[in-house]
């Protein structure tokens, strides 16, 4: 079902955002002989936050993942902000320097500190200067508020910790668009809210995201648009209000009174 | 909350016994069987070592063990390199530690305080074995007895001085290293000479050392400063090469170096050959370019299934055949060689373990910043997987330290060899055979067992960033 099928429920939502800054027109992917994504079409406007939900195995993962090229798509188009993603490899790290990802098993690395992890990417990417580099990661590290790690490894953490570290490293890309691949299903629960705080405050900076998650919560205070996948399709787009109040698939009713 | 320790049980030696000795039946008939078994040896043993053993064998050829038939003349090229190594085992062990000591404070977790005793104290095996041809030299009626003294007193206090390094403030650490690896180049030089390509080594030193340091994002665009960089680096290359050609002394070419000094040179170099070239078999066995892996896959199999004496018979007898025939390599280079090709393919292997022991996730986080992929292996990949198989590749090594013992038969007379010597002598044909080889056995095992310590060590180490 495209964007465009249900004009009715989000169209002014996106379009009063802007511009869409990620296209996915009749994407297709497999596995093998294992179709994980049926014809996704899905836009993302710039600044909008778009909340991705559904069943485990529903593809939601591989859709962001694709999104990145960490999973290759094998028909459709993806373009993110006007870059459309080709097997060309400069094309593809052109894309992966514009949109930051989040793990759920966070995938900081273990052999360096804290600093260091953010401070890779902007030094070996963009041949930023140490100092400089430094001082931008500690302003990201006061942003997630955990500056007093800054010289720690990540197994000196918590859960929460890491996952903070793990956004603030994607944001010292600088990245126009952030993926949060389930970021607190990893998580104790007591942690969940610091990392949801963190993108919280994200979203609210004018952040476009795309988040799989299971917090419906989340979904619903932050979301402009709330994405329900199953079997690899996507089965129905709504604004917070009318997903969680008014759905209309039977498909979406089950899913909904199943975790609510 | 208060914190408190958590509580110490203290036994008596009594209740020890009872309790890991005779803790139940069978523990306590496998003691009372064992026990006379263990006396009985241990008294064996002692009676060979102090009373039966004749040891002249060794005594009076300490020299032939330790450096063959090195020219006597030139033997003082041995205790300037020597010196030169103390000095650099000194330096290098205090920069260690001082770094573990930053690394330590900066994650904010508890650390010993590094001291030289407690370096000297993970090499007992060595110290040990020192001390014994301390003793030996003593018993040596020819000989002089004061210069081996001598030797081992100033070495470690060289080393005592070196071991200061570990008061450099931080931005040196670098320079100890590089100071450390220089030690050990010069230390090599003073006997092989400083002749033919002998400033290649230090020019790629200082090179590596000049192109990390100048800051090349400090200039106005990327390619001025990468500009600069090759250019200081060709700069000092050149400079290295007329300083080697103005000092150009001829040594004594490893052709004539033997005993326990060539045993250890042969395979401190095939060591440090071995590895980068087997990081980069096993990395060409992970291509993506299928000619690549193909290659190294073949390489790998096939010296995997060959054994190394066989690779040393090669070395000798095929080697030649391989190479232009007015290249003429020494038996020794053809047995390095040989032994760093052997060990290669055991490296890759070990290392590729290393590779897929690692989680897809810290791949996929360095692609999702952005890196280039050369940039994730040598950043994220390689660093992690190494430090995973620092004790396998260690065994690795030491194995070729041991197996540097075939050298003897294809009639390289290292430190094993070196008993046919002594055995060739009127007053050891066919006598003392144990005592030389018993000799040799615990020489051989205090550089392997003093290895083995440091692997464990840095492994630990290494943990803190885990």
């Amino acid at each position: 079902m495209t964007s465009e099928a249900n004009p009715q429920v989000y169209s002014d939502a996106t379009k009063a955002k802007g511009t869409p800054i990620i296209e996915c027109v009749g994407v297709d992917k497999f596995f093998g002989d294992f179709q994980a994504l049926y014809d996704i079409n899905l836009n993302v406007g710039s600044q909008e936050v778009v909340v991705v939900i559904g069943p485990s195995g529903s593809g939601k993962s591989t859709l962001i993942r694709c999104v990145n090229r960490l999973e290759k798509h094998d028909r459709g188009t993806i373009t993110v902000d006007g870059i459309e993603l080709t097997d060309d490899i400069r094309n593809i790290q052109e894309i992966r320097r514009e949109t930051g990802m989040v793990f759920q098993q966070f995938n900081l690395f273990p052999h360096l500190t804290v600093i260091d992890n953010i401070t890779l990417a902007p030094r070996q990417v963009r041949h930023e200067p140490k100092d400089e580099a430094e001082a931008e990661a500690m302003r990201l590290l006061e942003r997630v508020g955990i500056p007093e790690q800054a010289r720690k490894y990540p197994g000196q953490l918590s859960g929460g910790q890491q996952q903070r570290v793990a956004i603030a490293r994607s944001l010292a890309m600088k990245p126009k668009v952030m993926l949060f691949d389930e970021p607190t299903s990893a998580l104790d629960p007591e942690m969940i809210k610091e990392v949801l705080d963190v993108m919280v405050e994200l979203a609210k900076g004018g952040m476009t995201m795309i988040v799989v998650t299971h917090e419906m919560g989340f979904a619903r205070a932050v979301a402009d648009r709330v994405v329900f996948m199953s079997d690899g399709s996507i089965v129905e787009v709504g604004t917070p209000e009318h997903f969680f109040t008014n759905p209309q698939e039977d498909r979406t009713k089950l899913f909904l009174s199943q975790i609510l | 909350m208060t914190a408190s320790a958590p509580p110490v049980i203290r036994r008596s030696p009594t209740e020890w016994v009872k309790e890991n000795l005779f803790g139940n039946w069978w523990s306590g008939l496998v003691t009372v069987v064992m026990f006379p078994v263990l006396v009985f040896a241990a008294y064996r043993t002692a009676l060979f070592v102090f009373v039966n053993g004749q040891w002249e064998a060794v005594t009076r050829n300490l020299t032939l063990f330790m450096q063959g038939t090195f020219p006597r003349e030139e033997q003082w090229r041995l205790v300037v390199q020597i010196l030169l190594f103390a000095l650099a085992f000194g330096i290098g062990a205090g920069t260690n530690a001082a770094s573990t000591r930053d690394t330590a404070e900066d994650a904010g977790l508890s650390y010993s305080r590094g001291s030289f005793g407690e370096t000297l104290r993970r090499m007992w095996s060595l110290v040990l074995f020192i001390a014994i041809l301390l003793y030996f030299a003593t018993i040596d009626p020819a000989g002089s007895i004061w210069a081996p003294f001598a030797l081992v007193a100033v070495s470690g206090a060289v080393a005592y001085v070196g071991f200061q390094a570990r008061l450099f403030p931080r931005s040196l650490r670098n320079l100890g290293w590089l100071l450390t690896a220089i030690l050990l180049l010069f230390g090599f030089q003073i006997v092989s000479g400083f002749d033919a390509g002998g400033w290649i080594p230090l020019a790629l030193l200082l090179a590596v050392a000049t192109w990390s340091v100048i800051p090349g994002e400090r200039f106005p665009s990327r390619l001025i400063g990468i500009a600069v960089k090759v250019i200081a680096v060709v700069v000092v290359a050149f400079v290295v090469r007329l300083v080697y050609a103005a000092v150009d002394t001829t040594g004594i070419g490893w052709d004539q170096w033997s005993g326990l000094h060539l045993t250890l040179m042969t395979s401190a170099i095939a060591i440090v050959l071995s590895f980068p070239l087997g990081l980069l078999l096993a990395l060409a066995r992970r291509s993506t370019l299928p000619a690549l892996r193909w290659m190294s896959t073949a390489y790998i199999e096939f010296i995997r299934g060959v054994p190394l004496i066989t690779l040393l018979f090669m070395g000798q007898y095929v080697l030649a055949f391989l190479f232009p025939a007015d290249v003429e390599l020494s038996r020794i280079t053809r047995a390095i060689v040989a032994m760093a090709l052997f060990t290669a393919a055991y490296v890759a292997e070990i290392v590729r373990g290393g590779l897929q022991s690692l989680p897809k996730g810290q791949t996929e986080a360095g692609q999702a910043l952005g890196l280039a992929p050369p940039t994730i292996m040598r950043r994220i990949i390689l660093p992690q997987a190494l430090r995973a198989v620092i004790p396998a590749m260690v065994g690795q090594f030491i194995s070729l330290f041991k197996d540097s013992s075939l050298l003897t038969i294809i009639g390289i007379l290292e430190f094993l060899g070196v008993r046919e010597i002594v055995h060739a002598q009127a007053d050891f044909r066919g006598v003392a055979i144990a005592e030389t080889l018993v000799f040799v056995a615990f020489g051989y095992w205090a550089f392997a067992f003093a290895m083995s310590r440091e692997s464990q060590r840095l492994e630990r180490r290494l943990r803190v960033s885990r």
